[in-house]
């Protein structure tokens, strides 16, 4: 307790020092987006027969941007959420060795899953409810809800991580309240990091990185 | 032998015809089960055509929905970021899906969302307040917000709703969606079950039954079927075929079409089969069928098998039974000497040589046997015959066999017998021990027979006593006083078969006096009489010869006279149970 509170302290203390921003992006591979549905999951998928199919967007929503470093502090950003129907996003990340909560933000009841995780069961996570991983080192490890199918995603286990931010579906993504420093910039995209880059946060101004170019999906 | 190898067919017989039982028993389980495996099948695609058929309802009904103009005119401004409609707006189109989902009637969803062009819930029915909420990222809305028309099934709050979504565009464009939810339960289980007659409908979620449906008597409970409920889930994913629940109900399980299967929600369809025990082996069994039966083997076979077997059994038991006792009431007659192996066949003939071996032996009870092994005349001129069959002696089934008479018949007689018996050498006259005490020769049989008379002794000491009572010359000479004592022991009690002249008239004896020319006239005159009584009685005399006749006389007054220490034999013709026959008396005199 003591211990958490000093490292809260310098922490704040630090970023009080120095809380940049990282904004970037990452371009779109033009790929389509997962089907994640399966024939098995309907009996009927009919076209309306009135406007031709809107294409489905490429949503970036498994694309999860951290950045890794020598930072002691508690990881920046890195709570995550289901929302819409699903995780907010699927791909998330937790340093080693502590908890990453994930929030129900939906209005009806999730059951997150992790398979392979050791001393991890599931539970149901109503509306407004927090669900809490402890993660060790090792993974990544498979995300589900024991409820609904479509749900999908992963969990990473980074021992430097830092902090956390989502990919809108334009691709942007942002960090605030990074401290200064040299720190490493990856995007996660289901169990595969699909793009890097050293960056170096300046102090008292925000930095933006060039647009990353993700690897292409493994088939 | 036939017989027990008749016993050993029906044995095996009837084995094969239990065998033939059983397998037929196990046959008709196997085709019961078969049945109601392919019966659950049938069950199962015409439930998936009935979901997929009220799927496909539902999703006609939103059209309803998805045209009402103002529903498109708010979601069109509530979508592309164009602003979040205000509570007012959300308000009245709540209350307008309220009526549009009343005349849904019988398609009334229990849960309706109005989402925008972003997934979005603009608007509900009262009782699912989800306003502000997104569903962007569930499958249904997302391909709803595409153009596309979808069910699906969702775990909702604890709940299983069947789902639909279709899109709803305005202007040209998609503005958003419809989603329309019915809860799965009893009333889902209701309708589907009266699409499948005699079976019981059961919609679970995990463990948990949510809606059950009995079709019936006949169906199977719904207890019964939740309690196979686990089994059939552990099974559903792996086997295409039904589970057995108990001994006679079986279900088929499948999962719900949509992403609530994840969470193992789905149906049960169980049904009960036909008893196929022993005595269910005609449960199916209908009347056509057995009018089809070929009663002719049916019913002729067994019924020959039948006579087979009882002719079997005649030939081998009943005939030789039959025969055995015809012959010993023969035996018993005395019409017959002994029973008639050549007739007998194994077990039979063994016994009947058998018992005559013991008739020829003389074996037989042994408190009769001292009497029975007295030599009656017969025995005594079969002795002396030269040969088996010669003369009238020689024909032995004609021979007079001895009887023996009461005691109590001959008392009468014995004291006069007392009277009239000469007194034997060193014994009084009138010793009680010779009073009515008659002399048996205990043990005697054919073989301990004499050999051969022994010189006749003419005439026994008369004793004063009997001198004193012999009656007088005067008395009647026709029937004599006869009475011999040990002629009763020989089995000639009766005084009309052994009769011992204890005195014999004067002119009679004058008349047939012993003399070589008068005793051979006396033979002779036997001889005629016995052809012609023979005659008479209807019996043969062909064989007969007065040589071989008057050798035998000879031999039988050689041993009464020895026996009997007689001084000369009378023998007499008379009729026996309808032959001729020879009476020999003693003359003492």
């Amino acid at each position: 307790m003591l211990a958490a509170a000093v490292t809260a302290a310098a922490s704040m203390a630090y970023s009080a020092v120095s809380a940049e921003t990282v904004e970037g992006s990452v371009r779109s591979t033009g790929a389509p987006a997962e089907e994640s549905t399966s024939p098995k999951d309907y009996y009927w998928k009919v076209w309306n027969g009135a406007l031709p199919e809107q294409p489905a967007a490429d949503t970036n929503d498994n694309l999860l941007a951290v950045l890794t470093g020598k930072f002691t502090g508690p990881p920046i950003g890195c709570t995550f959420s289901f929302s819409g129907g699903a995780l907010d996003p699927s791909t998330i990340a937790a340093r080693s060795g502590t908890t990453v909560r994930v929030e129900n933000r939906d209005a009806f009841t999730h059951a997150l899953s992790v398979d392979g995780l050791p001393g991890f069961t599931p539970l149901e996570s109503g509306p407004g409810a927090v669900r809490a991983i402890p993660v060790p080192a090792g993974g990544p490890w498979r995300l589900g809800d024991l409820y609904y199918g479509h749900v999908d995603g992963y969990l990473h286990s980074i021992r430097e991580l830092v902090a956390c931010a989502a990919v809108s579906s334009g691709g942007r993504f942002r960090f605030d309240d990074v401290p200064a420093g040299p720190y490493s910039l990856r995007i996660l995209r289901g169990t595969e990091q699909v793009a890097s880059q050293r960056v170096t946060v300046p102090a008292g101004r925000t930095l933006q990185v060039d647009a990353l170019t993700p690897k292409s999906r493994r088939k | 032998m036939l017989s027990r190898v008749w016993y050993l067919v029906l044995a095996v017989a009837l084995g094969v015809a239990l065998a033939g039982a059983f397998l037929n028993k196990s046959a008709a389980s196997r085709e019961v089960e078969f049945q109601l495996e392919e019966q659950l099948r049938r069950d199962r695609v015409e439930a998936e055509l009935w979901l997929r058929l009220d799927a496909r309802l539902r999703l006609d009904a939103l059209a309803a929905l998805a045209v009402e103009s103002e529903v498109r005119q708010t979601l069109r401004n509530s979508s592309n970021n164009r602003g979040t409609p205000s509570p007012s707006v959300r308000k009245r189109l709540s209350n307008k899906l309220n009526v549009l989902n009343t005349k849904l009637e019988e398609g009334k969803g229990d849960m309706v969302f109005a989402v925008d062009a972003e997934g979005e819930v603009v608007a509900t029915l009262d009782k699912n307040d989800m306003t502000e909420q997104r569903l962007n990222k569930m499958p249904l809305v997302r391909d709803a917000l595409r153009g596309f028309m979808r069910d699906d099934v969702w775990v909702f709050n604890g709940d299983v709703y069947r789902m639909a979504a279709r899109p709803v565009f305005d202007g040209g464009r998609y503005v958003g969606a419809i989603v329309h939810g019915m809860a799965v339960g009893d009333d889902l289980a209701r309708r589907l079950g009266e699409k499948l007659p005699n079976a019981t409908v059961v919609f679970f979620f995990g463990d948990d039954v949510i809606g059950a449906h009995t079709g019936g008597a006949e169906a199977p409970t719904r207890s019964e079927v939740k309690n196979g409920l686990a089994g059939v889930i552990a099974n559903m994913l792996d086997t295409e075929g039904s589970v057995e629940i108990d001994e006679r109900t079986r279900a088929i399980a499948s999962p719900m079409r949509g992403g609530a299967a994840h969470a193992r929600v789905g149906y049960m369809v169980g049904r009960n089969g036909s008893r196929a025990g022993l005595g269910g082996l005609f449960a199916n069994t209908f009347s056509e069928d057995v009018a089809s039966l070929p009663w002719w083997a049916v019913i002729g076979i067994p019924l020959v098998l039948l006579g087979l077997g009882l002719f079997l059994l005649y030939m081998e038991h009943d005939k030789g039974v039959r025969v055995l006792g015809k012959a010993s009431a023969a035996l018993a007659k005395n019409e017959i000497t002994g029973l008639p192996t050549g007739e007998l066949r194994r077990h039979y003939r063994k016994i009947a040589e058998n018992i005559n071996s013991a008739l020829y032996a003389g074996v037989g009870f042994k408190k009769d046997a001292d009497k029975r092994a007295s030599v009656n005349l017969d025995h005594m001129l079969s002795s002396t015959r030269d040969s088996a069959d010669t003369g009238y002696f020689g024909f032995a089934h004609e021979a007079p066999t001895a009887r023996r008479s009461s005691v109590d018949e001959d008392e009468g007689i014995e004291s006069k017998t007392v009277i009239a018996k000469p007194a034997l050498p060193g014994q009084p006259a009138g010793d009680d021990k010779t009073n009515g005490v008659p002399t048996s020769r205990p043990g005697r049989s054919q073989s301990s027979r004499p050999p051969a008379p022994t010189p006749r002794h003419r005439q026994a000491p008369a004793t004063k006593a009997a001198k004193d009572l012999t009656p007088s010359p005067d008395d009647p000479p026709t029937r004599p006083r006869a009475i011999v004592d040990e002629f009763d022991d020989d089995g000639f009690g009766d005084t009309e078969e052994s009769t011992q002249v204890t005195h014999i008239p004067q002119k009679l004896l004058e008349e047939s006096n012993p003399a070589e020319q008068g005793e051979e006239a006396h033979f002779r005159e036997v001889f005629d009489k016995f052809v012609a009584t023979q005659k008479e009685c209807g019996g043969p005399v062909a064989g007969l010869s007065f040589d071989k006749f008057v050798s035998k006389l000879h031999a039988a007054r050689e041993q009464v006279m020895k026996r009997h220490n007689a001084a000369s034999v009378r023998f007499t013709v008379y009729v026996k149970e309808g032959r001729a026959a020879l009476k020999a008396s003693p003359v003492k005199q």
